[in-house]
């Protein structure tokens, strides 16, 4: 469905984005995940229409953005960083003339409406002046905004800004909804978010694709390593008893000085042997469990290296 | 074109929903009313001091009350018209409403376009209300009626450039106040700009200064011509405004 090739963003000397190519197929929903100012916003932008690139090609349903803009841009919905909302319309106009201007007609105006309406859930609030709506509403006519036409293709920037803990559900279950019929593009820097809706993850750092795999694939590909979390009632001199035992790859104790974080090699009775060991060592086990390797840890991870690929 | 009508539909709803449309136009015909008032009841006692002397009381309301009566108007319209164009791009780019617009499947042409009618049509109704001056002059004394009609409609061109080059001076930036003062003067430019006819030598240089004048042109209409040269243009500066306007915000992608 989309179709991104060596694509090159220069800001005058400076390059937001750096040669990146991926593709997105009919149907999926994918996360873009990066730090502030990694070139997420800057990349929707290019696969929007709004902005062209330095170099490089985006086609979306087939159509290149640049020599077909008007066909690729009745094909998207986007939804950039700030609802682009008219303080002075009400919800309902405003969807009715956005549907008109992404080229809806007569009946279909209506439909699309309603149908926007519905599925952001703006009910209450369709004959209000969108002025005098909270954040989180306003950021839901965003979202309904952008979902009018029905477009094949969504572009979300930071879609769950704004919301409450309840609304950022709904969105994320709507998201999920959309998947199959349509094709999803959202970005943010809200990990959890990527987890609960994406199917796939761009993370993307400094203008680069640092990575590009499903949720799972990342994981697996990060844990190479186990890690667990241990709390002893007599910490003392148990930090290098635990350097000793076998296995153990490091060693890490957290600010309580009763517990530690451990990084195993991945054997197969590794666990096992470690369990054993600090029962044995007589330190007073407390608590002894694993801990997953969170998307946190590859972000981090992913992100914070610099250019000679040393981890800071 | 029906994307321009779409825009234009909303732009003009969008005066009238807010107190703009209703502000601007009862001050301006406040003003109007008492402009056009003076210069009426100073027509009448000049008038009829010359009857007094023995004259056959033949001034012309056409020439002493509504040639400087459209003069006036022509003034204000100056000072009025960027003030309500000043926001029609400058607004969109400052709440990122223009994303909305580059990213729907329109041309910068019918955003410009729909721009430009918008303006148009608001400034020409606030000017409808200016057809109550000639229309009850015309209960109570004869004059003639081509004059009024032909200045309604050299001030319906006239106004039209203003808001081009309004709607052009909003594209240029996102705040408002700008906005205003680059429209202001660039029109002011377009009116003194026959000034330097006075001080050219060659024959040919006054005549291009002379039609680069906006005045020149109005004149025209007020004494009731339709000069075809004058038509042509005022609408050829309506779209090289628009023009200029398409190519900024066109170049808004390549930013």
């Amino acid at each position: 469905m989309i179709e991104i090739s060596k694509l090159t963003k220069k800001y005058g000397p400076i390059t937001a984005v750096n040669n990146i190519g991926f593709s997105v197929k009919k149907g999926e929903i994918i996360g873009f995940l990066g730090p502030n100012g990694a070139g997420k916003t800057t990349t929707m932008k290019i696969i929007t229409g709004f902005m062209a690139p330095t170099t490089g090609s985006v086609k979306v349903a087939g159509f290149d953005v640049f020599e077909n803009p008007l066909e690729v841009k009745k094909r998207i919905g986007y939804l950039p960083e700030t609802p682009p909302v008219y303080v002075d319309m009400l919800v309902k106009d405003y969807l009715e003339y956005v549907a008109r201007l992404k080229g809806l007609k007569g009946q279909e105006v209506t439909q699309g409406v309603t149908r926007a309406i519905e599925k952001a859930n703006l009910g209450n609030v369709q004959n209000r002046l969108i002025g005098n709506l909270s954040k989180g509403f306003r950021q839901r006519v965003g979202i309904a905004q952008a979902l009018v036409h029905n477009p094949d293709v969504l572009i979300l920037d930071e879609p769950t800004v704004g919301l409450d803990p309840k609304q950022v559900i709904e969105i994320r279950g709507l998201i999920k909804e959309l998947a199959g019929n349509h094709t999803v593009i959202l970005s943010t820097h809200i990990l959890p978010e990527v987890t609960a809706s994406c199917q796939r993850i761009i993370i993307i750092n400094r203008g680069e694709i640092a990575a590009e795999d499903t949720y799972e694939g990342l994981s697996k590909r990060m844990s190479d390593v186990r890690r667990f979390f241990v709390r002893v009632r007599r910490p003392q001199n148990f930090e290098n008893q635990l350097r000793g035992m076998g296995g153990v790859k490091s060693v890490r104790a957290n600010r309580d000085i009763q517990s530690f974080e451990v990084e195993l090699d991945k054997t197969e009775d590794s666990n096992e042997k470690l369990a054993e060991a600090v029962v044995k060592s007589g330190a007073g086990l407390l608590e002894f469990r694993s801990m997953d390797i969170s998307l946190e840890d590859i972000f981090l991870k992913l992100t914070t290296t610099d250019h000679a690929g040393v981890t800071i | 074109m029906n994307a321009a009508l779409i825009i234009a539909k909303k732009e003009y709803k969008s005066y009238f929903s807010g107190a703009v449309a209703y502000v601007v136009t009862s001050l301006f015909v406040f003003l109007m009313s008492w402009m056009f008032f003076q210069i009426l009841s100073n027509f009448a006692s000049r008038s009829l001091m010359m009857m007094m002397q023995g004259g056959r009381g033949g001034m012309s309301i056409n020439d002493y009350v509504f040639a400087p009566h459209f003069g006036n108007v022509n003034v204000v319209l100056l000072i009025m018209i960027p003030a309500l164009t000043m926001r029609l791009f400058a607004e969109e780019k400052k709440n990122r409403t223009m994303d909305l617009l580059m990213t729907s499947p329109l041309t910068a042409t019918s955003i410009v376009a729909g721009k430009i009618l918008a303006g148009c049509l608001v400034v020409w109704t606030v000017l409808a209300f200016l057809a109550f001056y000639p229309v009850s002059t015309s209960l109570f004394a004869k004059f003639d009626k081509g004059p009024v009609i032909t200045s309604f409609l050299g001030l319906g061109l006239l106004s039209a450039v203003y808001v081009s080059i309004g709607v052009f001076a909003s594209s240029l930036t996102e705040n408002v106040i700008i906005a205003y003062f680059v429209a202001f003067v660039i029109e002011l430019f377009f009116w003194v700009i026959g000034w330097a006819s006075a001080s050219m030598d060659g024959p040919t240089a006054q005549a291009v200064f002379n039609y680069l004048s906006i005045t020149s042109h109005f004149a025209d209409f007020s004494k009731g011509l339709i000069d075809s040269s004058s038509v042509i243009y005022y609408v050829s500066l309506i779209l090289f405004f628009g023009f200029l306007t398409q190519r900024v915000v066109e170049s808004a992608r390549w930013r």
